[in-house]
């Protein structure tokens, strides 16, 4: 559940987006460990404000922790007591984003709902509250699930080379709008590049440096040029992917590292020097005359 | 049997935009899947770890091959019943089934001539998108069955029955993030179900938009979750009355 800034009928204690209440703070802590088999939850409730805590204590309202994971339909609410509670949420029921969002909840209608923490604006004004009314809502999370079993097989890489079998089209197309980075090359490059991947190795960090490379370079000044909305390329996989891959070599793709990145020397740290290796190999096929079969 | 699922690769092959008028050219012409072979080789399809019924087919009906889909929904979703919904998110999964098991299928119940959004119901453009899920023709049938599948009642597909008679007001619910929880919306639908029963007109998109809506304004100050199904269902049902006395009436408002 993404709950929006809003404005609600009566006051609501939700420091992330109104100051109904003074002096007040409502979150529940998380701690999360995501193993191969579940997503375990730990919950504990930090409240700042008497009158809502007395409300709870004499179980007119409860602490709620809203989980939901909108691509695979699961969603629940958790009554929390004070004390905090643990969950285990199987990773068969939920995949990508799980969105979660604390709450504190009216169990019972609350006929003269009052509380001496509200804004001067609703001084000794009470309101006629119904069970199921939001008391206070905390702070949003989202726990991403990065799978390490795949659910059907192998995990993939974040390349992919297709072929082009319209043969009216002429020139290799890079794609990185999807989850991987898609190189579709016209068919009779396409068989050739397959023929020369899969029967001589030397042949890799050349074709490496002709496709992946560009590739690279032209995912990374992307990203310089989208700095402000980064969030569009989060949930894809070979961004995750690139991101942890720059990080190994000393580089971060956050808004501030970007605009200071050199595309072309990072693609070449990611790909281990595929360039300087590719112009080796070249020199070895096409000069020393080594032999692969087409 | 394991189900044969589509690589990655084929799939995106498939899908790239250059290669789109080729895919539905051959699957118009072509009698069957075997042009597969031909663009792909012997590695097309790769088994997967999810088991299906050796004898799972599926009805055809060349004059009205809509009025299947119901039959079709339930055999599938018993012939995978293992399934997990994580599992069940994977494009992989349902390309494989359409272009391998049910080719024949798709070809009578998205023909080309018949269906202009062809590539919505025979691939994921949006790829692993609810969106997308509820719209291909394979993992539709699977979806709508498991977000209707009752097993409290009598016959569990009573809801998924309906639906299938009634993919409008579904599909408009399933954008509704309170359609996530099983018991809100389930209890939608029985409400629904028995307003039409009782003589109500739910077909109406005035009127089961009207419901959303009213859920939805609900929603922004309660948490619906904490409702019991019965509490929801009374509600619905009661905004239904209250939305059909209004179209009498021609008055528009909300009471909570």
């Amino acid at each position: 559940m993404r709950i929006k800034a809003k404005l609600f009928p009566y006051p609501v204690l939700a420091n992330s987006f109104n100051n109904d209440y003074i002096d007040s703070e409502f979150d529940i802590l998380l701690n999360q460990k995501i193993t191969r088999n579940s997503i375990i939850i730990k919950m504990l409730p930090q409240l700042m404000n008497n009158g809502l805590e007395q409300l709870i204590k004499d179980g007119k309202a409860s602490f709620f922790m809203h989980i939901e994971c909108p691509y695979t339909c699961f969603r629940e609410a958790y009554a929390i007591p004070f004390e905090g509670k643990m969950i285990e949420i199987s990773a068969d029921k939920v995949e990508g984003d799980i969105q979660l969002c604390p709450f504190i909840v009216a169990l019972g209608d609350l006929p003269d709902y009052t509380n001496d923490c509200f804004n001067k604006d609703y001084e000794n004004t009470s309101f006629y509250l119904e069970r199921g009314n939001i008391l206070a809502i905390g702070k949003e999370k989202t726990i991403t699930i990065e799978k390490e079993n795949d659910n059907l097989s192998n995990v993939p890489s974040i390349f992919a080379v297709t072929e082009i079998k319209d043969e009216n089209y002429e020139d290799i197309v890079i794609d990185y709008t999807g989850d991987k980075i898609c190189l579709r090359l016209p068919s009779i490059v396409f068989r050739k590049f397959v023929s020369m991947n899969q029967n001589n190795p030397n042949a890799q960090p050349v074709l490496h440096s002709m496709l992946i490379i560009p590739a690279l370079i032209k995912c990374i000044e992307e990203l310089k040029q989208k700095t402000d909305s980064l969030y569009e390329y989060e949930e894809r996989r070979w961004f995750k992917v690139l991101n942890k891959a720059a990080k190994n070599v000393g580089y971060e793709l956050n808004p501030e590292s970007l605009p200071n990145i050199d595309s072309f020397v990072l693609s070449q740290k990611i790909m281990e020097n595929t360039v300087g290796r590719g112009i080796i190999n070249l020199h070895k096929i096409a000069i020393e005359g080594e032999e692969y079969e087409d | 049997m394991k189900i044969n699922i589509l690589s990655e690769d084929v799939i995106l092959t498939l899908t790239s935009p250059e290669n789109q008028k080729l895919v539905l050219k051959e699957i118009k012409e072509k009698p069957d899947n075997s042009w597969l072979k031909d663009w792909f080789g012997d590695q097309v399809f790769i088994p997967s770890k999810i088991e299906i019924d050796d004898d799972l087919s599926f009805e055809i009906d060349k004059l009205n091959p809509e009025s299947t889909d119901f039959i079709n929904a339930k055999r599938l979703y018993e012939g995978i019943k293992g399934i997990t919904e994580s599992a069940a998110f994977d494009q992989r999964l349902w390309l494989g089934l359409t272009f391998d098991r049910f080719y024949d299928y798709m070809k009578n119940r998205f023909n080309v001539e018949r269906e202009a959004n062809l590539i919505n119901r025979w691939f994921m453009p949006e790829k692993n998108k609810k969106r997308s899920l509820y719209r291909q023709g394979i993992s539709m049938l699977w979806w709508y069955v498991y977000l209707t599948y009752d097993k409290e009642r009598e016959d569990p597909y009573e809801l998924t029955k309906f639906i299938f008679d009634h993919k409008d007001l579904f599909i408009n619910l399933n954008y509704r993030g309170y359609s996530n929880s099983k018991d809100i919306r389930l209890s939608i639908l029985q409400a629904l179900k028995d307003f039409e029963s009782d003589g109500g007109d739910v077909n109406k998109k005035s009127m089961f938009s009207g419901l959303y809506k009213y859920l939805s304004f609900l929603g922004g100050a309660y948490l619906l979750d904490i409702f019991s199904k019965e509490e929801i269902y009374e509600r619905c049902y009661a905004q239904l009355v209250r939305l059909s006395d209004q179209h009498s009436n021609r008055q528009y408002s909300f009471k909570l």
